[in-house]
């Protein structure tokens, strides 16, 4: 009889715990797509230019005011704390001087590595970055600026994660940039900066070559 | 390519991607040798599809929380599917391929009427086929699928008799006096908590691979319950981790990838055990 109770109790237990646990999850999982690009929200390639970072930052600076001092360039350093517990990508520089060399990973870990960027941009600012993908660009009627990123896509092709670029050499529009879509190689500088209430991530110092000629 | 691994491995979301997707096939190969026993093998697809359609049902009513209804929904619609027996108006089969194809259209209707992304396409593939939703996994995720898959198989040690006698002969189980609607609860919950965790490794649509490849491999080896529930855990482990491996060196995409490599050990069960004399037979 005993046997039974204590038995009952551990199903009920376990039961409990498994739903109380995924429930936990869920709430992980809702902080993550309130406050970034969550996996089950993923942007098109035209909502890069215009979300970069913003529900992320606007969680972030929330809950902790993040001070970027593009002035101390070629540093960019923040003041914004790392978080504890975060196991930080390392990457070392290769001959190119380039930290982290998108162009000679798979693209399921490319995507993932660039969503990283989006989620703890703090990891990543400073480094050089050298990534290979499609080329996109938007204009911002209001502000009247026109911005540029580089766009890659996953294995299966249905989800895009991209980086915004501003180029060494500004040059016109269109004459001096590829056709949109064009495969493209950028190299620069990772970066964030504040525009209005957000956040957006960035490629500062950047070279672009046009890898697709077609 | 050695280098290109070690490379990989070195970043902490495949150090990430690689733990919890080993800890998912370890445990749906548990549960799935009982799972294709009772005859369910298609369980984890209807159940992913359920949990699909909860999902979508959550996004429109804007649920903050969408776990809140999706568990519950995938549990209750598992102990359906496990409770329904002979006598049953709509037999088991019949009930998960209605539950499966309702789910799934009313998911993607919903979806399609009230998306509320800007990437509809992208939100269905990847919660269809997985995508690439495990490497893109958060520190707490991990941990709450180490929590929860330890959960799953100390349960699964702990009534491993019971869960042996109420797979092979429920009737006799009835006879000597076990609660069997009970234990069915405790694999309908398992089996739930393990599709919904299923959903970010495979997505919903391959699932049912995790669950009954590495069982029906183990059983062209070996008979005994025991030895078959081991060797598809051991075989679940090392084709989850060869598919990722090799959609990472290929980039392909993670999800068929391993769903391809279970296949794959599949054939070589059935022809090793062929060759050892159809044992299973």
């Amino acid at each position: 009889m005993k046997n039974k109770l204590f038995r009952n109790l551990i199903i009920t237990f376990l039961s409990i715990s498994m739903m109380l646990s995924l429930e936990s999850c869920g709430k992980k999982k809702e902080n993550a797509v309130n406050g970034g690009h969550a996996v089950s929200s993923t942007t098109g390639v035209n909502d890069l230019l215009q979300s970069g970072l913003n529900e992320q930052t606007s969680e972030e600076t929330t809950s902790e005011e993040v001070v970027i001092d593009f002035t101390s360039s070629p540093a960019y350093t923040s003041s914004a704390p790392l978080p504890s517990e975060e196991v930080i990508p390392t990457f070392t520089m290769n001959e190119e001087g380039v930290e982290v060399d998108l162009t000679v990973m798979s693209s399921g870990t490319v995507y993932s590595i660039v969503y990283d960027m989006m989620m703890h941009p703090d990891n990543y600012v400073g480094k050089v970055v050298k990534m290979r993908g499609i080329f996109d660009t938007a204009y911002d009627e209001a502000s009247g600026i026109r911005y540029y990123a580089c766009v890659i896509q996953d294995a299966t092709q249905c989800c895009a994660q991209g980086i915004e670029f501003e180029l060494e050499k500004p040059g016109t529009y269109p004459d001096d940039f590829p056709e949109v879509g064009q495969e493209c190689t950028v190299v620069g500088v990772f970066d964030t900066y504040m525009e209005g209430e957000y956040r957006y991530a960035t490629l500062r110092h950047s070279n672009m070559t046009v890898t697709d000629k077609t | 390519m050695l280098d290109k691994l070690w490379m990989y491995l070195q970043l902490p979301m495949v150090q990430r991607a690689l733990i919890v997707s080993v800890l998912i096939a370890f445990c749906s190969a548990l549960l799935g040798v009982t799972l294709v026993l009772k005859r369910y093998s298609y369980i984890g697809d209807g159940l992913s599809h359920v949990a699909f359609g909860a999902m979508s049902v959550a996004a429109v009513v804007g649920l903050t929380n969408e776990m809140l209804l999706i568990l519950p929904v995938t549990i209750i619609c598992a102990i359906l599917l496990l409770r329904t027996g002979q006598n049953a108006k709509i037999k088991g089969d019949a009930l998960i391929a209605m539950i499966s194809v309702g789910a799934l259209a009313l998911g993607y209707l919903l979806m399609n009427l009230f998306s509320t992304s800007s990437n509809l396409s992208g939100d269905v593939c990847t919660t269809l086929f997985g995508s690439t939703s495990i490497l893109t996994l958060s520190n707490e995720e991990v941990w709450l699928c180490v929590i929860l898959s330890i959960l799953v198989f100390i349960g699964f040690l702990f009534f491993y008799n019971k869960i042996f006698c109420v797979t092979f002969d429920e009737q006799f189980s009835r006879a000597i006096g076990m609660k069997v609607e009970l234990y069915h609860f405790l694999i309908a919950v398992m089996i739930a908590v393990i599709i919904v965790l299923a959903m970010n490794l495979v997505g919903s649509l391959l699932i049912s691979a995790l669950v009954i490849f590495p069982a029906l491999s183990s059983m062209r080896l070996f008979k005994s319950f025991r030895s078959v529930t081991i060797f598809a855990s051991v075989l679940s482990l090392i084709c989850t981790l060869a598919g990722i491996v090799l959609s990472l060196l290929y980039s392909t995409p993670v999800g068929s990838t391993i769903v391809t490599v279970d296949a794959a050990g599949f054939l070589i069960c059935f022809f090793a055990g062929k060759i050892r004399g159809d044992v299973s037979t």
